[in-house]
């Protein structure tokens, strides 16, 4: 995951962002649990994650004054043994892993392989935990590769695999029938839309380094950053619409029993700030979306957030 | 009821999911009212048990599996049909939408109001990919929320004014 979906900062209540930085915290404490590196891989996704689910549960999560590395004063509310945030550190973890992973196969960064190498022991207990999580995640990782060495020019067919991936990762798998149901749809388009704008803003990147870009790849002869992403606006325009248009029927259809302003703002507000800035800036690399926000950066920038006590980072 | 309504799920995984809840609402309903009207015309699932008729053509017996919600069946059958035509662009962008694959989608759509213009169904269902994402922007974000004790006291006091404006009064004590 990239780091996309975030609240809207300024349109947050007070009591809201606190109960988002308790999610927050709870998932990173919760990587803890594994080991103290994973916690570096942290996601504002997984806090999405972590915050949707929860919020479809019945349960009342406990929450607990505790100090961590970074707020080593100032104790932080922290929401602690919860199986949403248990199960967001988890899956956070396993796509972190899958990412230094891939990152090691395409570009030989032997950072990569370390940081994979220590997050390594943790993956085979999540994997018990959760078989059918780890075989998603691995079977549309594999597509994913597919899907890049094929070159398909199609903006469907290249965002599908991680589409589901999503859609198969985003409902906890203990939610009753119909939640999961409606979660996998907004996961499936929430998929579409993290990877189409992370296509969009990689476009600079992809071009300079020669990897595989759906936008690059759909145009012929060679251009420049500026007109591909000229040439592919429209459409890119068009499919995150669609997308963000169907994540909000979903919300409508999910029973929601807390959280409902919270998740109002991430939905409706987060993800709309997000994709305007990214259809007007096209990636620049000013405002949050940093255009040269290649995977390993977005995990560092996930993990600064963690690092500050406010969370400026969430402000955009 | 309006919250449910199929028309606005209509064409995604979702319908079933909000005709479901629809359901579940009108038997609450008839429940409540204390008296059997179950035969009240509600949005129930009527095409589920569309039977195919065999003297159809493939093209609608695709149409009728769309309709049915068999969307995997339908692109089989579509798939094996050599005539492309502009109602095979049509239901193909029915299904591609289906799948959410918006963009091959609106341009199968595209397609056929381009190979037959004067289609009024096609025509309606190109904008309705196009304007898809309304919905999503006036939706009024924080306002949703009625556990606000404040939203109480606040009707009281209007309700309290309006009363004296005409005379009465519906709270003795201000």
């Amino acid at each position: 995951m990239f780091g996309y979906v975030q609240p809207l900062k300024p349109e947050l209540k007070i009591k809201e962002y606190a109960c988002y930085r308790s999610y927050y915290c709870g998932v990173c404490k919760a990587l803890g649990r594994y080991n103290a590196i994973s916690r570096m891989t942290i996601t504002y996704d997984a806090a999405f994650l972590a915050i949707v689910n929860s919020s479809v549960m019945e349960d009342v999560p406990q929450v607990r004054l505790e100090r961590c590395i970074v707020n080593p004063f100032k104790p932080k509310p922290v929401i602690r043994d919860h199986s949403a945030t248990d199960y967001a550190a988890a899956v956070n973890a396993l796509l972190a892993y899958f990412k230094l992973i891939d990152s090691w196969k395409d570009d030989r960064n032997l950072l990569s392989l370390f940081g994979s190498g220590l997050i390594k022991p943790v993956i085979s207990k999540i994997r018990n935990a959760y078989p059918d999580i780890y075989k998603s995640i691995e079977d549309h990782i594999r597509n994913l590769d597919c899907i890049e060495k094929e070159g398909v020019p199609s903006i469907d067919r290249a965002s599908e695999p991680f589409a589901r991936l999503m859609s198969e990762i985003l409902p906890y798998p203990e939610l009753d029938k119909t939640n999961r149901r409606v979660l996998s749809w907004m996961g499936y388009n929430l998929g579409k839309w993290i990877y189409v704008i992370d296509a969009y803003c990689d476009i600079d990147d992809d071009l300079k380094s020669k990897s595989y870009n759906v936008m690059v790849a759909k145009q012929k002869g060679s251009l420049s950053a500026e007109e591909i992403r000229e040439k592919n606006r429209d459409e890119v325009e068009f499919v995150l619409k669609s997308c963000l248009s169907e994540i909000g029927k979903s919300y409508e259809l999910l029973d929601i029993k807390k959280n409902s302003g919270l998740l109002e703002n991430i939905i409706f507000l987060g993800l709309f700030d997000r994709t305007l800035k990214v259809l007007n800036d096209g990636g620049e690399k000013n405002g949050s979306i940093q255009g040269a926000g290649s995977k390993p950066k977005c995990h560092r920038r996930g993990n600064q957030g963690c690092l500050q006590e406010t969370g400026e980072e969430i402000s955009s | 009821m309006k919250k449910y309504h199929p028309d606005k799920f209509a064409g995604t995984d979702l319908e079933e999911v909000a005709k479901e809840k629809l359901q579940e609402i009108n038997e609450a309903y008839s429940m409540l009212m204390g008296n059997n009207s179950s035969q009240r015309r509600s949005y129930s699932n009527e095409n589920a048990s569309y039977q195919y008729n065999s003297g159809l053509s493939d093209l609608q017996k695709v149409r009728q599996m769309i309709f049915a919600g068999n969307y995997y069946e339908a692109e089989q059958l579509l798939m094996n049909i050599s005539i492309r035509n502009a109602e095979w662009y049509f239901l193909y962008g029915i299904i591609l939408w289906q799948k959410g694959w918006y963009s091959e989608a609106r341009s199968n759509v595209q397609r056929a109001v381009n190979m037959d213009p004067t289609n009024a169904e096609y025509l309606s269902t190109l904008n309705r990919f196009n304007s898809a994402f309304n919905m999503y922007q006036t939706r009024p974000v924080g306002r949703t929320s009625s556990d606000d004790f404040c939203d109480l006291c606040a009707t009281l006091y209007c309700a309290d004014c309006l009363c004296e404006c005409l005379g009465g009064d519906l709270i003795r004590c201000c």
